[in-house]
């Protein structure tokens, strides 16, 4: 929480400082330079870097250099510690959750102002093409993303939870390998009949791996159709106080107990993609994983990967809500000269372009940000070869546009995650009952919100 | 000494030793375990890692992912600056700490012993609390994406300083006495008196500066944009991605990196041990 204060500080005194800052854009071989910080690493990032290079060749005014810097909580915290001085990049891929310190950071234009800039241009001029088709565009990501009716960032990466499972366990169960459970209730049903016992009664085989992990908490919510936090999710006003401790947050993490606690479930902790591996290694018969993973993993498994399924993440007991999305997005830095921030939302229009989502999506995994990159190739292909994929999508253009699904907006996320992920280890190590854990973390996850909104807005 | 032991004597003492080294030799394998699999999987194929149960012998060992790791990346780069960064920091550290810690040890002044704990006291300050106002000083140097950047912050030490002086404080004060009759001056006794008994200790100081400047991630990350400036634990963090990916791959760039320390290690095994003790009786 300290650290969060301090940052604002940082932002506040450097906002001051930010004019005798100024040095003049950064240039390379005649071209504007457009600093890209991003935090895609492995073969995300030699993903990323084509597409620069594929931006850098379609154009002679502008040249983007991405440069990595650590996962996402690193990359925060150079960014915070570099306000006001002449090594703030142009372009910064942050997470999802960061949006509302993002924009009370007041370190960034909104994407917005691009857009409005290129749509009074077009209207102005006759003939003069519209900058961007918003229409084509994601609209879950575009509802993220936009706070108070204006678009913050560009949707960069998308993911969404699924439910991974085996279908040759299914088979075996007699359950129907195409049809996946969808409640809570059905998973374990499901996991009932899945489950197997070796003769001295320990289990060779639980229902479903569960990884501790905030986001499918608020992804389960979501599903059910509850918000997350007040305020409409924090998107008609400031969030003042967490909502995740209703009765729908209090089955979760009954639900939750429940079926570790009766062998149906296992914990896999806090490491992401362990559920996964248990399904892959016959451990667990299903998991709870997100798609990020799904093009990686799958397509290392080769021909071996046909046997798993991937369907809907389970919602508590009606399925009838959605998923929030999630993923990172990319943020235009005031403090850079304009002419910096212009060649950074010429390559997020490039970036974003169907073609070039299509092959993201192929390169990636990430779900494309446009709605047309889905059926254009190389997407198509890829889900030929990774049919799983098309469960996905499903979910994803399932999910209803509403404010539960635009996933909530609080200024400490990091820290309220925190506290949803204490109350779920209490919960499953027995420390305490589902309720208090619950009200608990709603406790500790008010006051970091109260300590954040003080200190924005006073 | 053993010749004069008898036979029978002998046999008991191994006997005895025996349990311990049974023991040693479990704490060992403990400890190996997770380095012989990093190594084990640094030559998997990616799918290969993903089945269960795993596999504790690579049958065929897919040399291609040390490949990848060396080409992906600039490695050889970054193994470079590391390096560089590193030697320039265990240099600075060690000569900065030998003059310090002397002066603690054998001259008298004024405030010593309050001046000696407000030094040690630095060591209570976490590196967290002072990283971002030193990225700042950095900044405002304009050294960022230099090779000054990324040591000068970390060119003297407070433990450094505790270890030598303690050791130092071991030597005996006779030796001083004969120093100055003998018309040595303070530079020229610790020079060729005090650090050629203290090799041990030294050594010890060196190696652990070392390590610590090779293992260092935030603060190369923080003072670096430049590829040619990065150290290789950044370019490790680059090989991963958010998600899973090429495991084998970062397993293999681990195990690179990993090299030079343990050659360091072993070379220096000797002294690491007699340094570690060395003082630690008297002190």
């Amino acid at each position: 929480m300290h650290r969060l204060v301090f940052a604002l500080v940082c932002v506040a005194a450097s906002l001051a400082l930010a004019s005798c800052g100024e040095s003049g854009p950064r240039t390379t071989n005649g071209r504007t330079e457009i600093v890209f910080w991003h935090s895609m690493g492995g073969v995300n990032g030699d993903a990323l870097q084509r597409m620069a290079n594929g931006f850098n060749a379609s154009q002679d005014a502008y040249h983007v250099r991405p440069v990595f810097q650590g996962g996402f909580p690193d990359s925060l915290k150079k960014l915070v510690s570099s306000f006001g001085t002449d090594s703030m990049p142009a372009l910064i891929q942050l997470d999802d959750i960061q949006l509302r310190f993002m924009v009370d950071s007041q370190a960034t234009v909104p994407l917005q102002d691009f857009i409005d800039l290129e749509d009074a241009t077009s209207a102005a001029m006759q003939g003069y093409p519209p900058a961007v088709d918003l229409a084509d565009f994601e609209p879950r990501a575009l509802a993220y993303y936009s706070l108070e009716g204006r678009l913050r960032a560009m949707p960069f990466n998308l993911s969404g939870p699924v439910l991974y499972y085996d279908k040759d366990a299914f088979r075996e169960a007699g359950l129907d390998p195409e049809r996946p459970p969808t409640t809570f209730d059905e998973v374990r049903d499901y996991s009932e009949r899945l489950l197997r016992r070796d003769q001295g009664g320990g289990v060779t085989r639980n229902g479903v791996a569960l990884n501790i992990s905030a986001w499918y908490f608020e992804q389960m919510l979501a599903k059910q159709g509850a918000l997350y936090a007040n305020n409409g999710n924090g998107r008609e006003g400031l969030a003042t106080e967490v909502r995740f401790d209703g009765a729908e947050g209090e089955e979760i993490l009954t639900w939750w107990q429940e079926m570790v606690d009766s062998g149906l479930a296992t914990n896999v902790g806090q490491q992401g993609l362990q559920a996964l591996l248990s399904v892959l290694s016959g451990k667990s018969a299903m998991a709870i994983e997100s798609t990020a993973a799904m093009r990686s993993v799958l397509l290392a498994l080769g021909p071996g990967a046909a046997r798993f399924g991937a369907g809907p993440l389970p919602a508590p007991y009606s399925p009838d809500g959605g998923i929030v999305i999630g993923g990172a997005a990319a943020w235009i830095i005031s403090d850079r000269p304009d002419i910096e921030q212009r060649g950074g939302w010429e390559f997020l229009k490039y970036a974003t372009r169907p073609d070039i989502q299509a092959q993201w999506h192929v390169d990636t995994g990430y779900f494309p940000v446009r709605v047309s990159a889905w059926d254009m190739e190389p997407a198509a292909s890829l889900h030929r070869d990774v049919p799983q994929f098309t469960a996905a999508r499903a979910q994803l253009l399932g999910s209803p546009l509403n404010l539960v699904t635009a996933g909530a907006v609080i200024g400490p996320f990091t820290q309220v995650r925190e506290s949803v992920i204490e109350a779920l280890e209490q919960v499953l190590v027995g420390d305490k009952e589902p309720r208090e854990a619950l009200d608990d973390a709603a406790a500790d996850a008010n006051r970091a919100i109260e300590r954040y909104n003080r200190s924005v807005t006073e | 000494m053993r010749q004069g032991r008898t036979g029978a004597n002998t046999t008991k003492r191994v006997a005895s030793a025996l349990p311990r080294y049974a023991l040693l030799l479990l704490s060992a394998a403990v400890i190996l375990f997770p380095l012989y699999m990093t190594v084990v999987d640094s030559l998997q194929t990616l799918d290969k890692l993903l089945t269960y149960p795993p596999d504790f012998w690579p049958n065929s060992p897919q040399w291609s992912n040390y490949r990848s790791a060396m080409t992906d990346i600039p490695m050889p780069r970054y193994m470079m600056n590391s390096l560089i960064v590193a030697a320039v920091i265990t240099l600075g550290q060690v000569s900065t700490a030998a003059l310090a810690a002397y002066a603690f040890a054998f001259m008298r002044f004024p405030l010593r012993t309050p001046l000696f704990f407000i030094f040690l006291s630095t060591m209570m300050v976490p590196w967290e609390a002072s990283i971002i106002p030193n990225f700042q000083t950095i900044q405002r140097l304009d050294w960022i994406d230099t090779y000054q950047g990324l040591t000068v912050p970390f060119l003297a030490t407070a433990f450094g300083t505790f270890l030598l002086r303690q050791h130092f404080l071991t030597l005996p004060r006779e030796l001083k006495d004969a120093a100055d009759i003998d018309g040595y001056g303070n530079l020229k006794f610790l020079l060729f008196v005090v650090i050629p008994l203290s090799r041990a200790a030294l050594a010890t100081l060196a190696v652990f500066s070392f390590l610590q400047a090779w293992n260092q991630y935030l603060w190369p990350l923080l003072v670096t944009n430049e590829p040619d400036m990065r150290t290789v634990q950044i370019g490790i963090a680059a090989l991963q991605a958010e998600e899973v990916q090429r495991t084998n791959v970062v397993l293999a760039g681990t195990v690179i990196a990993l090299l030079p320390m343990l050659v360091l290690v072993i070379v220096f095994q000797r002294f690491l041990v007699r340094g570690l003790t060395a003082g630690a009786v008297k002190g």
